[in-house]
Parts: C-alpha cells; structure tokens; sequence
C-alpha cells in the first residue's frame, strides 16, 4: 500500500475493472478501492445454489468478460486492491478518506480502520442502487428490492421466500423472478407497471441492440414455461400483514398511470420484491466537486463528463452507471475509455502503444459509447414510473423511512413552497436520519416534481458530505 | 451564556434568553427550546486558572454559575471521562433547534403579511440623494425606502456594493453528527479551549481549537467545531473531522459506540471584537447593518430582531447600543457616499 498512487479507481464492477485492465502494464501505480468483499460490482456476485440447466445458459457474454478481466489486474503486480474498503469522502486534491473493515477468517470482525490515500488522477465508478416508488405497507419485512434479493440468492443461497411476488417496472424482476425458479422457488406473479401497449412504444429505441430484446425473449419465454402469471398494466398498491408481509393488493393502471377502481385483485405470498430502476450512485463525485446534470434519458441526475469522461473537476473521471443508466456493456466501454484519457495525459502512448492504433481505439470506443445512448433511453423510460404514481401515495405512507416521515407530511410542506429537496430537508427532516437521503431522495425528487411540475434544476439533488454511508467512530480512533 | 462575554455581549443574551420562552409558545413551529443548563469542560490546570477568572467576572454581574470538581461534573455528566479536572455549570445555558427556530421566523413573518422571496439573489443597491430606494436582485427589482444588510457572512459583500467597507468576514465551523443514539448527554457541553479560542485567537493556536458537544431532542450528537479563515469555502476537512472526533472522544469515550452519519460545514459572521454590528450606516440613509454575530446568531435572534424593529419603527430602546453601532468601523475604509 502507498500512500499516493498514479490512478485510483473506485468501484470494482465491470467499469472500474475494465479500467484498471487497460491501466494494467503502462508502469502505473494504480489502486482499486470496494466497499464489498467481491469483485465485480452489481454484475459478478458469486453464485451459492448449484445453477440449474437453464442458467448455465449466459444470454450476457458480459459476465465472462469480467471474470477474464479479474484474471488479468490479478496478475498485474502494480494494481493494489483494496476490498471491504469505503471511500466515505472525497477532499481536496483527490485525498480519500477510506475505512477499512479487516474481516477475520472466521468471519469475526477485527480492528476496524481509516486510512488516507492520494490520487494524482481518479476513476469514480461507484455504480448505481435502485429505486423506488412507495406504497401502503413497503416497510414491512418481507418487502424487499430485488437487488436485496439478488445477493440474498447470490451471495448467501438464500431464497426470500417459498412463494415470491415480484413487481416494479425494471427488467432486473424478469431476472429475478429466473433466479428464484432456477433455485428451485416459486414466483406467485409478475406484476409489471408498464403496458404491453406501453413497451411497444419503446422498441423502436433498441434498434441496435437485438441481443437486448433476446434476453427479454428468452425470460419471457422462461416465464411462460413455468407458467409464472405476468400482469403488465398493473401496480401494487398494498402490502400488508401481521408481523410481515403476507399479502399485497395489485390493481390496474390507466395508460396515464391512475389506478382504476375495482380492479384490485389481493395476492397471498411469503415476500414482495420490488424495484422501479436505478439511481446513479453520485454522492462521491458531488463530494469532490463534480457538476451533475439532469437527464431523463439516463435515469436522473448523472456526473457531467466530457469525451474524455473527465468531470467538470480536473484529473476526476466519471465512468460506468454514474454518468447514466444503461447496464454492464456501457460500464465497460466506459471504465475503458476512462482508462484511455488518462493513458493519452500522463503521455503513455509510446513506441510500445503507437499512437495511431491508440487513437482509432479511442474512436471505436466513442462510437461504441455512443450506440449506448438509446438503449439507456429505453432503459430509464421503461423504468420510471409515472407521475401520477407519485403523486398519488397515499398520506399516510412512510417516505423517509429513517426520520418515518410520511407523504402527508411532505406533501403539506411541499404546498407551502418547501420545493426544493434542500429546504424540504430542513422543513420535514426527510433524507437527514442514518441513510442521509440515499433512499428516499430519489423519491422525493419525483414527489416534488409530480406535485410541482418544477423544473429538477430547481428541485435540485441532495448534497453529499463525508461519511457516504455511516462509519464508527472507533475506526478513527483505531488509527 | 457561558460562552458570552460578559459586559454589553452577555447582557444582550440574557434580554434574548428571556424572549425564547415566549417564542416557544408565539412561533407556529416547535423550536424545542429548553434550558437544559451547560458546563465548560476544563482539562488543565491552566484551564482551570483561566476559568475561575472567567467566571468570577461572569458572577460579577449576576450570572448564575458556579466551578464544579471532577466528582461534582460526573455526577452530572456520567459519561464524561474521569480524567478531566472538572467543570463549571450554569442552568441558564439553553439549547434550540435552529432550524425549526428559523422556519419559525419566517412563517411567522408570512404570517404578519411579510414577503419572503426566495431564489433572489441581490445584486446591487439603488441610491438617491445619499439615501437607498430599493434592490436589484435576480427576480427583479424592489423599492424601499429602508435595506437592512441581514446577510450573515455575506454582510461585507452586500455594503461594498454602495462602497462601504464593513469589517464582516466568513468564519468557517465544521460539525460532525452521529446517528441519533440513547441519550448520553444531559447539557451543552464546551471545552475552556472553546472559550479561549473564541476570545483570544492566539491562546488558541496553543490550545487548540476548542470542542462543543450537544445532543438533540432526537437522539444525535453534534460534534464541533472548528474556526477557520478560508474564505467563502464551506467544505470539510479531513484534519478538520479528525481533530473533532478524536478531542471530543477523548472528554466523552462513550463516543466510540457511536456512528457518524454526517460532517458539514458552515460560516459565521465574525466581526474583529467579537460583537454583531446593528444599527444605521451613517453615511447613507435608509440603510441598515443586523449581522456579524458570529457562533451567536441564533441565541441571539430574537433580541436582534426586536431591537431591529424598534430602530426602523424609530420607537424608544432602552439598551445602549454604541457598542454595536457601524459607527465603530466607521475608519475601517467606510466612505461617504454619493
Ligand atoms: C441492485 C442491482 C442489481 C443488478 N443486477 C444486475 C444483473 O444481475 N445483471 C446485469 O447485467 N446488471 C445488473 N445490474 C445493472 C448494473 O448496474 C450494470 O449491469 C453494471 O454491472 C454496472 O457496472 P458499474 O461498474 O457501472 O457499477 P457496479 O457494478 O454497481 O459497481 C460499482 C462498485 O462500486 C463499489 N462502490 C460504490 N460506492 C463505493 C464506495 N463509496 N467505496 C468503495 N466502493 C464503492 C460497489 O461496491 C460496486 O462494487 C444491477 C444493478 C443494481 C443496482
Ligand atoms: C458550526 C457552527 C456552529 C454554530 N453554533 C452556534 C450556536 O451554538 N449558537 C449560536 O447562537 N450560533 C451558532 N452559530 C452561528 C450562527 O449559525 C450564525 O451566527 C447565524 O446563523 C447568523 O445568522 P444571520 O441571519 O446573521 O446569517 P445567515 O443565517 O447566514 O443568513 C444570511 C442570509 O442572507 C442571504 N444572503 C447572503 N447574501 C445574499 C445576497 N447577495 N442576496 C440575497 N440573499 C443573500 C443568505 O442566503 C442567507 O439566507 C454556529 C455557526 C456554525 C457555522
């Protein structure tokens, strides 16, 4: 370990993995930092229960080229890694502040730490986590998001329950609801938010990206062979139960997205997942000063890059989920191209890297890049609820499930003009409890912009300051 | 209280102390004001010198506050490290959420057919004849024939642009907060080093940076602080978060079984003696100073607003003022204005 290195990357999934292998054997000190204890992010989470037949069959060559990519930094005796390790700020001169947690072979945890490391350039590819849309219930156990699930299953060889009832607008439930059938559980319905009619409207935006729509062939297919009951134009709008969840109430939705009366239809299951998208995770790049900007089309307030994917802040990139939601292929393009920039500034293109194969690389990479942009169009429209969805949570449902402040609460405070997500913070507490806001601030920015109609660079992002996610403060005592 | 002091500073909190009460009732949000009492926490025996004399004067005028021994402060404060020398203690220091208190105003305010525009930011100050007439700001124009500089750290901006130089310069804090826990802390705590760096920059500089502790209705601590001239910047710092978990862990341990959830930064408006400046600018008429109150704006609000009003009303204050008045800048580059 050094206390300064070339290039530091943080985030091990398949952007920050594609980075570091191309960063690999330039005579770099390069250092990736995780919070997990895996390589591979989002997309490589080991997996415990024996796979079936069915999921041997890989529809994403993405995988296995993160296992090879894995192999190739492994080998690389420049590249430190640095695992169950968080970076929970970014100060000034890209100096982080990073915890690290030394877990002991028994699992016991030892002497927690803090460390400061230095980046002369640094790769943010910290990913993204999922979104919400709350309703009745959603905080009782037994409702989980599908990503909860995912590692669950992946990570632990547990199912969420015998029985599973899986709803939301995001192609990971499709994913899911496969997971949980190769595992040998049930899935009692798939209750998608959006339309066929809906869906079809948004095909002509994957043109280029056949493999896209295969996979979604193939799960289809795969829920019709179980005989998985898929409601599209549907909606949960309760969960409820004793102690946990037992049952949830769906019910119809108008192409608007208002529920229509006397559709509801009550199922019994022993878990409810739930995902609608993704949110960049950006509470780093804030931290060090990175512009955001707001787009629709790539799931909401994303790091400003240019070509270069250099941010707005010199010598800070921006690379994977963070700059837009489009899944593993544009991650890994990205943490290349990222990867790239940086070779071109610190003057690696040499005899060994000619400069004209590195510059048609670059050009392929721009244009690979740039064929992403309409499959995360697609992506984040399929994902985002609408409007009226948000508008229309009941008051009494919990939003900020840290501070338990409810829809009515906001809602109050959002018609008294406290409609931005900063000075609704200070009126209501929302987003100011344990989690600071990483739940229920993208919740709170589609309340306010369904009961607003305010423009997001009004409504704004929540602020990030050091630590991104608790830390004890032994560790800073330890070190 | 105990951090004012004392002379024209401390009795002007204690007129502002005796407003909260009334506050708590008359403001449409709970302010969650309560006079939980508050000790001066002292570490060395210099500490303990510098104190007694501190509080000698502070009892001179009638504060209730008195020198507590190691024991006597355990028994208070059972959480507090056994190896500090002692406190002091005095019932009247308060505690209030500033931001409820804020709200509070401002609702308040609409309330009595104020209006409050947010998202303008001021640009410029119209003059006539020696005399302001109203505001530039972003959404557009304001007449008025009074402008009361209410800016906080910002103060010295807002008079420069009719060119009078108001000594008013951003004195940067960082706290760090940690979820919202049991309770372990019955009173607002500071350290002597707090005192001394407050009122004395180079006894500071030995001493260290001081610490305050305090933990909210809601169960989180709030850890501060420190005082820093870096201009306009209100980020954090890592030697900064550092300093004020390991000194404020080393007077209260049972620190380490808590979590940090969050570290921010803001600017207090620090004048050169310490004291808020209110009251007419005399060279241009209309235009009225109320900031530079430093770490004591918000105990100090409510008295502030108060005298503000009688100024601008032109009604009878039986508080002397001179001590606060620009005049005392008045050599500090302020200028006639034309
Ligand atoms: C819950 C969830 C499940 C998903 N499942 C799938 C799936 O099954 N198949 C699929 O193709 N796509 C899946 N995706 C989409 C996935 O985001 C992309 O496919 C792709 O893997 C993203 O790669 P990335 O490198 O940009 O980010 P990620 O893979 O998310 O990698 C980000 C990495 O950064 C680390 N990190 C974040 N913050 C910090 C910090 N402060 N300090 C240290 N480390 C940090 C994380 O631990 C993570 O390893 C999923 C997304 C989510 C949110
Ligand atoms: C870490 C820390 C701890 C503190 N602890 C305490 C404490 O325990 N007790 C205590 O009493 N005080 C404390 N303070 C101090 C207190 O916060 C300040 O004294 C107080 O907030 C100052 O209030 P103000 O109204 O003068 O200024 P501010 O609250 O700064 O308000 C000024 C307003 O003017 C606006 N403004 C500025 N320029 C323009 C412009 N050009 N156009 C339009 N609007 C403008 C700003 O947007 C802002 O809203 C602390 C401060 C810090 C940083």
């Amino acid at each position: 370990m050094n206390v300064q290195y070339h290039v530091i990357i943080v985030g091990s999934g398949i952007a920050g993995l594609s980075a570091a292998a191309t960063l690999a054997g330039h005579g770099l000190d390069i250092l990736i930092i995780d919070e997990s204890g895996h390589r591979g992010g989002q997309l490589l989470r080991k997996t415990r229960l024996k796979p079936s037949c069915f999921s041997k069959f890989e529809p994403d060559l993405m995988k296995s080229k993160g296992f090879d990519l894995v192999w190739t930094i492994n080998k690389d005796p420049d590249i430190d890694w640095l695992f169950n390790a968080r970076v929970l700020g970014i100060f000034k001169d890209r100096r982080l502040l990073v915890h690290i947690e030394n877990i002991k072979t028994h699992g016991e945890k030892a002497s927690e730490k803090i460390i400061e490391v230095r980046a002369e350039n640094l790769i943010l590819a910290t990913g993204a986590r999922e979104k919400y849309l709350p309703f009745k219930g959603w905080t009782l156990p037994g409702v989980m998001s599908l990503g909860a699930a995912q590692i669950l299953m992946k990570s632990y060889g547990v199912l969420p329950a015998h029985n599973t009832l899986i709803a939301g607008t995001s192609p990971l439930m499709m994913v899911l609801a496969s997971e949980i059938l190769g595992n040998k559980g049930k899935v009692t319905a798939l209750v998608d938010e959006n339309s066929m009619i809906k869906k079809l409207t948004f095909l002509p935006l994957i043109k280029n990206h056949w493999s896209k729509l295969l996979e979604g062939a193939f799960y289809t297919s795969r829920m019709f062979l179980n005989r998985v009951s898929v409601f599209q134009g549907y909606r949960v709008i309760q969960a409820s139960g004793n102690k946990g969840f037992q049952s949830a109430i769906m019910a119809k939705t108008t192409p608007r997205g208002d529920v229509i009366p006397g559709t509801e239809v009550r199922f019994f299951s022993g878990a409810l997942l739930v995902g609608y998208g993704f949110a960049p995770n950006i509470e780093l790049p804030v931290q060090a000063g990175c512009k955001l900007e707001y787009q629709e089309n790539k799931g909401g307030w994303v790091v400003k890059v240019d070509e270069t994917l250099e941010s707005s802040c010199r010598s800070v990139y921006a690379a994977g989920e963070i700059t837009g939601i489009a899944g593993a292929k544009k991650s890994f393009i990205q943490g290349k191209l990222a990867a790239m920039s940086i070779l071109k500034k610190v003057g690696k293109i040499n005899a060994r890297n000619p400069k004209k194969i590195f510059t048609a690389e670059i050009q392929r990479l721009l244009f690979l890049n740039h064929q992403q942009t309409a499959y995360s169009s697609f992506l984040n429209r399929l994902c985002q609820a609408p409007a009226s969805a948000y508008a229309a949570i009941p008051d009494e449902t919990i939003i900020c499930r840290c501070e338990q402040i409810t829809m009515g609460t906001i809602k109050k405070n959002i018609q008294q003009g406290f409609d931005t997500i900063s000075s609704l913070k200070k009126a209501t507490r929302c987003g100011m409890g344990r989690c600071q806001g990483r739940i229920c601030g993208p919740v709170i920015f589609d309340i306010i912009t369904a009961l607003t109609q305010k423009k997001p660079e009004h409504i704004g992002c929540s602020l990030s300051r050091a630590p991104v996610k608790n830390v004890n403060i032994k560790a800073f005592l330890n070190s | 209280m105990q951090s004012k002091k004392p002379g024209v500073h401390l009795s002007l909190a204690m007129e502002s102390l005796n407003r909260f009460e009334g506050l708590q009732k008359e403001l449409p949000t709970d302010i969650e004001f309560k006079k939980i009492g508050g000790m001066v926490i002292i570490e060395t025996d210099a500490e303990y010198r510098a104190m007694e004399k501190f509080i000698k004067e502070q009892q001179a005028i009638g504060l209730d506050v008195r020198l507590l021994d190691l024991h006597q402060a355990l028994e208070k404060e059972p959480f507090l490290s056994p190896s500090i020398l002692g406190s002091t203690f005095s019932p009247l220091d308060a505690q209030v959420n500033p931001i409820n208190l804020t709200l509070g105003f401002a609702l308040a305010a609409k309330r009595n057919h104020a209006r409050i525009i947010n998202h303008a930011e001021v640009l410029g100050i119209h003059t006539k004849n020696n005399r302001v007439t109203g505001v530039a700001t972003t959404r557009g124009n304001f007449d008025a024939d009074i402008v009361v500089n209410a800016a906080g750290s910002m103060a010295g901006l807002i008079s420069e642009l009719v060119g009078i130089s108001m000594p008013v310069h951003p004195r940067r804090g960082q706290i760090v907060v940690t979820h919202a826990g049991k309770p372990v802390l019955a009173h607002c705590l500071i350290s002597a080093k707090y005192i001394a760096a407050k009122y004395d920059p180079s006894l500071a500089d030995k001493a260290g940076q001081g610490i305050s502790m305090e933990q909210a209705d809601n169960g989180n601590l709030l850890l501060g602080s420190t005082r820093e001239f870096v201009g306009f910047n209100k980020e954090n710092t890592l030697s900064g978060i550092r300093r004020i978990i390991r000194q404020t862990a080393a007077v209260l341990p049972v620190l380490e079984n808590f979590q940090v959830i969050r570290t921010f930064a803001g600017l207090r408006p620090y004048t050169p003696d310490g004291l808020p400046i209110l009251g007419p600018v005399r060279h241009l008429n209309g235009f009225f100073m109320a900031a530079g109150h430093e770490g004591d704006g918000i105990a100090l609000s409510p008295v502030t607003g108060d005298l503000m009003a009688r100024m601008l009303l032109g009604q009878k204050i039986h508080t002397p003022l001179d001590a606060f008045s620009p005049d005392r800048f008045e050599n500090y580059g302020g200028k006639h204005h034309g």
